[in-house]
């Protein structure tokens, strides 16, 4: 199992290709008061993430087409490379569809257990840099009639929002 | 350390100091002898030429090139040059390369066994340089800095002298798949065989020139090559059942094909199909077993930066003609079976188009050829041929996705071949010049090969994510290629998107395509900069943009202007007639406290209708009554207007002063649907040049004789405004697109809605 485990990171050797200069995802969220969940939607480019799942071990067989065992994978994989944490609680994100475009994007959509929202948050989005070291990750968070936005690189995948309350 | 992160709404407009529409002098370079204030090559202009030639070897059993050069270089610049540099590219893979060394690391990328085994991953890569010589056999003496070789001349080198000089190298070839890379080779276990993609292969001379003297910048993995052009004549030995594609066109037909190929070659030299030069059933039967000794293929290539070729005896081959501007130009694919059906479908037919589509925007193709080899992943482009990826599935079913990134990738690499290999802006110093206007051409190329093609990159509406809010990881445009955060965004995405908006919306299709196609006649087989191309496109359409320039390319600026405000007027027309019936009207249909409405219903009799005598004038009177004296003031006012100033006064005429903030810090035009009361609506487009003395806040009234229902900023998306939310009046809330997701899941699907469509119609 470890030499497999050797042989299938070995692959991860970062590529230069040319016409793919992507390695950019974004997530978009939104923290819903009444159901107490954050409601989100990942958009990255298919292909990348495919390539991570697959170097991970995690290979999807048609990514429009997902069946139960396959989605759990993605929900643990995703869980290990974006959450929130909110005081002592974390998110738990569940995957609720996804929509692949034919222009090499595709929007992944999930919703958290519910958790107690506060206005100091510490975001971690370290998705995809594992695999690909030039990948960065940009979270616009649409809260309290306000827009924050944060970006992530491999050596600054931690950030922490404080969202201040003008109500008062 | 805690960071803290405040609403994006606080950032903007701190990153820029100055005027937003002062003119660009500072960041430009002074116009000289070598490029005017036009954009022009100036009067003097002059650039290096290198001609070659070279024997290569590939050696097939140890996956290695062994080659041996003749470099002729030729000054045509004014100066004498004491030393001459030259390009070892493969010193990137080299042990102790600098693009290893500087690679950040933390401890967690060490976690598991397999990052350490990747940490510690070994190849001998690297340009193993034998002899640099004169011509006879003499040596020279040469240093090397990592990815740069230098040769020290006895004597400089004067202005319009040539010199000519031998290097023999060899090198390991990368395993692609494993290690990466813009060439290399490609593995098939399963037959043993291998595809090579072979570029940065020899020794190159570096540009000298006006503006940088030596582009010496050491190669560190992502600004690509800036060359000089020449005439290269290649022998490339083989194993003798290999199939070679190469820039440049074939010598020894008679040598290295049979003589059905050669009759198929010139099938296809005037068919405007493809024609199969090596069918999938012959490279089939070729791989199976390997052919004992070897052939040299001869190209020659004229005027080009540089020399790239693709060997295999997996190659199946196809290849049609192509008329641009009455030359014929041969479009060839080269593919393993692995490529197929995609490839055999479709490859030749892009190639062919965008050959044809770019010449119109840019300049006649001038090469004899042009050639899309299939290698698994990536694309990469050469003059006259490029390496392109989309794999079908192993049981040779494809998802509509991969055969989209195909003709795409395709079409970006075989549209490379303008942007830079023919105007040859320098790659090392400024990626977006190729990139970014090869993916705006790019994207002009994929609308006309299907109609909706779902292009990446192009439309303003797709560069929004990037661009908004925390600007702490991107960079301005005009960033060198080493410093630049996210690539692919920023200098392809970007540039190619501010291309777009010109053409669209600044300029118009007419004024830009006029500028564009002037740049890039200008600059053909030449070098231009960023400066050049700046300038042109201003002196050849007559519209200033060095605001544009500098808000798009020089800042990380975004878009974002905010409709904050509307106000709404209508023209008094002191008619009394008029005026007290309309005045009658507003107040009848004011809000009307609840007291007052209960009251009504609930008192069954105030005293002043129960005792007459109560009222008196004023509650007698009805203020809306006109009366002479009212009559009489207006025919007395009329008077004073002539016929047309009465007209205008009993126009009805509505006026709306809008109020506009620019949160986002570039500024953009302000186009404005204004939709009527009456259903129909009018589209209104101010120039950006509106925010030239004010750039935060503007105001502007408009005129209608009706009244307006609802107002739309930016309707047709084309000023990649980053906030919907903020364009509307009244306003609206844009939905995320997870509560699109939301409405859409919530809907019958269109399958769903046909089946009750059939059950309607009994079917």
């Amino acid at each position: 199992m470890k030499t497999l485990l050797v042989i299938a990171t070995l692959l991860t050797m970062p590529l230069v290709s040319k016409a793919h200069d992507y390695y950019f995802s974004f997530v978009e969220m939104e923290y819903n008061a009444i159901s107490q969940r954050i409601e989100m939607t990942l958009t990255l480019t298919t292909h990348d993430f495919e390539r991570a799942l697959e170097e991970k071990g995690n290979a999807i067989d048609n990514i429009a087409s997902l069946g139960d065992e396959e989605i759990a994978r993605i929900e643990k994989y995703v869980n290990s490379h974006f959450y929130v944490t909110s005081g002592e609680e974390k998110s738990r994100l569940k995957f609720i569809g996804n929509e692949v475009s034919l222009s090499g994007t595709s929007n992944w959509y999930f919703e958290s257990e519910p958790i107690d929202f506060q206005d100091e948050i510490t975001i971690r989005y370290d998705l995809l840099m594992d695999v690909f070291p030039e990948q960065q990750n940009k979270v616009t968070l649409y809260h309290k009639g306000e827009t924050f936005t944060a970006t992530f690189t491999p050596i600054d995948k931690t950030k922490q929002i404080y969202i201040e309350n003008k109500e008062q | 350390m805690k960071k803290i992160l405040l609403a994006a709404l606080l950032l903007p407009g701190l990153t820029f100091a100055q005027n937003r529409f002062a003119q660009l002098g500072e960041e430009l370079p002074t116009p000289n002898e070598y490029r005017n204030a036009a954009g022009a090559p100036g009067h003097a202009y002059y650039q290096q030429k290198a001609d070659y030639d070279i024997e290569v070897r590939l050696d097939d059993e140890k996956q290695r090139i062994y080659g041996e050069e003749e470099i002729t270089y030729t000054n045509n610049s004014p100066d004498q040059l004491e030393y001459l540099w030259i390009q070892l590219d493969q010193n990137m893979r080299a042990e102790d390369s600098d693009s290893k060394l500087i690679t950040v690391e933390k401890m967690e990328d060490f976690r598991s066994i397999g990052d350490v085994a990747r940490k510690q991953f070994k190849f001998d890569g690297g340009f193993k340089i034998e002899e640099v010589t004169t011509p006879s056999g003499k040596d020279l003496k040469y240093a090397i800095n990592k990815t740069m070789l230098r040769i020290d001349l006895d004597t400089p080198l004067k202005d319009g002298a040539s010199i000519s000089f031998r290097i023999k190298w060899w090198y390991n070839i990368n395993d692609r798949m494993k290690i990466g890379g813009r060439s290399g080779y490609e593995y098939f276990e399963e037959e043993d065989n291998y595809l090579y993609t072979i570029a940065q292969w020899f020794p190159r001379m570096c540009v000298y020139n006006d503006v940088e003297g030596w582009q010496n910048k050491q190669f560190l993995g992502r600004g690509e090559f800036a060359l000089a052009f020449g005439d290269y004549e290649v022998a490339i030995t083989v194993p003798s059942d290999h199939i070679v594609g190469s820039t440049g066109v074939l010598q020894n037909e008679s040598s290295v094909l049979t003589s059905e190929q050669r009759a198929r070659l010139k099938k296809a030299r005037s068919s405007d199909t493809p024609v199969m030069i090596v069918t999938q059933e012959e490279a089939e039967e070729n791989e199976k077993e390997k052919a004992e000794g070897e052939k040299t293929w001869i190209f020659k290539a004229e005027n080009v930066r540089d020399f790239a070729f693709a060997t295999s005896r997996k190659f199946i081959w196809d290849a049609q003609n192509q008329p641009v501007a009455g030359k014929d130009i041969l479009c060839m694919s080269y593919y393993p079976k692995e490529g197929n059906p995609l490839w055999e479908r479709y490859s030749t037919k892009l190639v062919a188009h965008t050959v044809k589509t770019y010449s119109k925007y840019t300049v006649d193709y001038p090469y004899p050829v042009a050639i899309s080899v299939h290698s698994k992943w990536i694309g990469m482009e050469y003059p006259m041929i490029c390496f392109n990826g989309g794999r079908p599935e192993a049981d040779g079913t494809y998802s509509e996705r991969t055969k989209y990134g195909m003709w795409g990738v395709i079409i970006h690499e075989v549209g490379h071949n303008f942007f830079p290999m023919i105007i040859n802006s320098d790659e090392r110093q400024w990626t977006w010049m190729d990139e970014g206007l090869n993916t705006f051409v790019q994207y002009l190329t994929e609308q006309e090969w299907e109609r909706g093609y779902p292009s990446r990159r192009g439309p303003a509406y797709l560069i929004a994510d990037y661009m908004r809010g925390d600007k702490d990881y991107i960079s301005p445009i005009m960033t060198n290629s080493e410093s630049i955060w996210q690539f692919g965004n920023n200098a392809y995405g970007k540039p190619a998107t501010a291309l777009n908006i010109l053409r669209e919306t600044i300029m118009g299709r007419e004024l830009f395509d006029h500028a564009f196609k002037i740049y890039c006649e200008r600059w053909a087989f030449k070098h231009p900069t960023p400066a050049d191309f700046f300038r042109t496109m201003e002196d050849a359409s007559a519209v200033d943009l060095d605001w544009f320039w500098r808000a798009w390319f020089f800042t990380t600026d975004h878009v974002d202007i905010s409709l904050d405000e509307v106000n709404w007027y209508e023209l008094n027309t002191m008619n009394p007639e008029v005026e007290m019936a309309a005045q009658k009207q507003r107040d009848e249909q004011k809000d009307e406290f609840i007291g007052d409405t209960r009251n009504r219903e609930l008192i069954e009799e105030t005293v002043n209708e129960r005792d007459a005598d109560i009222d008196d004038f004023y509650a007698k009177r009805d203020i809306y009554e006109v009366d002479a004296l009212h009559r009489q003031d207006y025919e007395e006012f009329k008077k004073g207007l002539t016929e047309e100033e009465l007209n205008l006064l009993n126009s009805g005429m509505q006026f709306y002063e809008l109020k506009f903030s620019n949160i986002g810090g570039i500024p953009m035009p302000l186009i404005l649907r204004f939709t009527f009361t009456d259903g129909t609506n009018e589209v209104i487009r101010i120039p950006a040049e509106i925010w030239r003395r004010s750039e935060h806040e503007v105001t502007k009234v408009f005129m209608f004789e009706k009244q307006v229902d609802n107002i739309r900023l930016d309707p047709f998306l084309e000023t990649a405004d980053t906030d919907l939310n903020n364009n509307s009046w009244p306003h609206e809330q844009q939905p995320t697109r997870f509560e699109l997701f939301r409405q859409k899941q919530t809907m019958e699907n269109p399958m769903q809605r046909q089946k009750r469509v059939d059950e309607l119609n009994g079917q």
